[in-house]
């Protein structure tokens, strides 16, 4: 049975960003605010990846290694794209990346009190990225470096839960038709399975967001088609989970995510018991 | 009460996890007053994806068996009072780094059953016994070589990924009161008593549903010279078998 491999320190997965950072970013989002642009949507989503992926491996003595965590930018040029002391690598620790966010801002929000009441109580959410938005949509190249870093990952650990790549762009890719590298990427595997490759589309089409469809029939433009149909349809062990959820999953539900940002998957990915209650 | 009681407990870590990141807890008590006689055991298995969910786990079993309670709404106010001493623990720690702030504002999650063993007033060789279960944490109750109660989940495939828990946040309690279990019934001299987290009590009760009678296996454990090396030998034979989930692994064991 594939997707079975225990995530743990001494067996880590790996999880590898794409992020559009594309002229065409600077288009508006058709799913939020009227003067956000698409690249600030990419910033937002990926600093909330990050947050839930460091928060979900957080123990009390510091943060378990269970992922290594890649962010390739692509827009003037293709490559690692955190700053500061992360700058320049493929792939890093998830304990590295809790450690250096680019600055952490004070937030509010109102939470439940447990009495039926609302109180407000701020949090800090730590930013690795800004938007950024310059030049062509290379994607193919992006994936074809994906495709580098992963097989590199899989030559070193044989065994681990396979890696997740997670490509958030507009679809517009200028270097070509990215389905035979998405394809390239896909047929990678190793003892547990096949790499997944999911992408998150965020368009300046106005339309409500969608998650995890299973066909292309409700997708507003032929981009979303083009990358709802080169993700990995969920593995079965991901279903289940997220059917426990309550979300609408089916047998064909792909890792697609349109105007959504996909962070639900972190709470599908099992690395020990997690509460029913803590939504 | 049977003066012949006997208490066994077994625990171990998951595999490639150190001691110090066993996150379960158990606590028993005895108590004689004027012969009446009681035992109180009680079992929390804390979520992996909390924060200080072991230091939780340890205030609900302690607190169980020092007053055990079998009333949804004394268990409602028992939480109130642990939340606070967790909240009081969690500032005595001073400054946390960003992530350890933002989980510890989401609390921390664990499953609770606590059960209290009673003598009739006449009687050493039989009497009641009542029990209180929020999550997947299960006793088994096994009479002439048959299981003949198990609680509060029955069958293995009755065993989810997210069990609901109780928190030291309360707003993530709301939903969970009525998920909260009570079971009173009756045991005999010979009757013997398992309390296991969920790892092996999916396992017990997968075997037990193919007529295994896995309750032997663990009291096998106990004819051992070692039985805690006898345990931790065992358990990792069926992790390593793929027959038992790698999580940790608590049991306690009592024969009346």
């Amino acid at each position: 049975m594939p997707y079975q491999a225990e995530i743990s320190r001494k067996n880590p997965s790996c999880l590898l960003f794409l992020i559009d950072q594309s002229g065409s970013m600077s288009d508006p989002f058709g799913g939020g605010e009227p003067n956000k642009q698409k690249a600030d949507q990419v910033a937002v989503i990926m600093n909330r990846w990050l947050q839930n992926l460091v928060i979900k491996c957080a123990k009390s003595e510091g943060v378990r290694d269970f992922y290594y965590i890649g962010v390739i930018g692509y827009g003037n040029s293709v490559g690692p794209a955190f700053a500061g002391s992360l700058a320049e690598h493929d792939l890093v620790p998830i304990s590295q990346i809790a450690d250096s966010p680019m600055r952490i801002e004070e937030r509010k929000k109102k939470v439940d009190d447990g009495a039926g009441g609302l109180v407000e109580q701020s949090f800090k959410f730590p930013i690795w990225f800004d938007s950024v938005a310059n030049g062509g949509t290379p994607m193919c190249q992006a994936l074809s470096k994906a495709k580098k870093i992963v097989q590199d990952w899989l030559s070193k650990h044989p065994s681990c839960f396979p890696p997740i790549v997670i490509n958030i762009t507009d679809g517009e890719a200028t270097d070509g038709n990215p389905s035979e590298a998405a394809n390239e990427i896909r047929e990678l595997s190793n003892a547990d399975g096949n790499v997944l490759l999911f992408n998150v589309h965020l368009s300046s089409t106005q339309a409500d967001p969608i998650e995890f469809p299973d066909s292309d029939s409700s997708l507003p433009d032929d981009f979303a088609r083009l990358l709802f149909n080169m993700s990995s349809i969920l593995p079965p062990h991901i279903q289940n989970a997220a059917k426990e959820y309550e979300n609408k999953i089916t047998e064909a539900s792909r890792g697609f995510a349109f105007h959504a940002d996909g962070v639900s998957l972190i709470k599908f990915l099992d690395i020990g018991t997690r509460p029913s209650n803590l939504r | 009460m049977n003066l012949k009681a006997k208490l066994n407990y077994f625990w171990l870590q998951k595999l490639g996890n150190e001691q110090e990141d066993y996150e379960d807890a158990f606590a028993s008590k005895n108590k004689d007053i004027i012969n009446n006689i009681s035992i109180t055991l009680a079992v929390a298995d804390g979520a992996t994806e909390s924060l200080f969910a072991s230091i939780w786990a340890k205030m609900l079993t302690k607190s169980f068996v020092e007053k055990p309670f079998f009333i949804r709404r004394t268990l409602q106010r028992r939480t109130n009072d642990l939340s606070n001493e967790w909240q009081r623990y969690i500032q005595s720690l001073g400054p946390l780094p960003w992530y350890a702030e933002e989980k510890t504002h989401l609390g921390a999650f664990a499953t609770i059953l606590g059960v209290r063993f009673k003598s009739k007033r006449n009687s050493q060789h039989s009497g009641s016994w009542s029990a209180i279960a929020l999550g997947d944490t299960c006793l088994f109750q096994i009479r002439n070589n048959e299981l003949i109660c198990s609680f509060p989940i029955s069958s293995a495939d009755k065993f989810g990924r997210f069990p609901h828990l109780l928190s030291s946040n309360l707003s993530y309690n709301l939903v969970v009161w009525d998920k909260v279990r009570f079971k009173k019934s009756e045991w005999r001299t010979g009757d013997l008593f398992i309390l296991a987290t969920d790892a092996l009590a999916y396992w017990f009760l997968s075997q037990n549903e193919q007529n295994k009678k896995p309750w032997n296996d663990i009291l096998n454990l106990t004819r051992n010279l070692s039985p805690s090396e006898s345990f931790k030998s065992w358990v990792n034979d069926l992790r390593k078998s793929s027959q038992l989930k790698n999580d940790d692994v608590t049991i306690l064991l009592l024969r009346l």
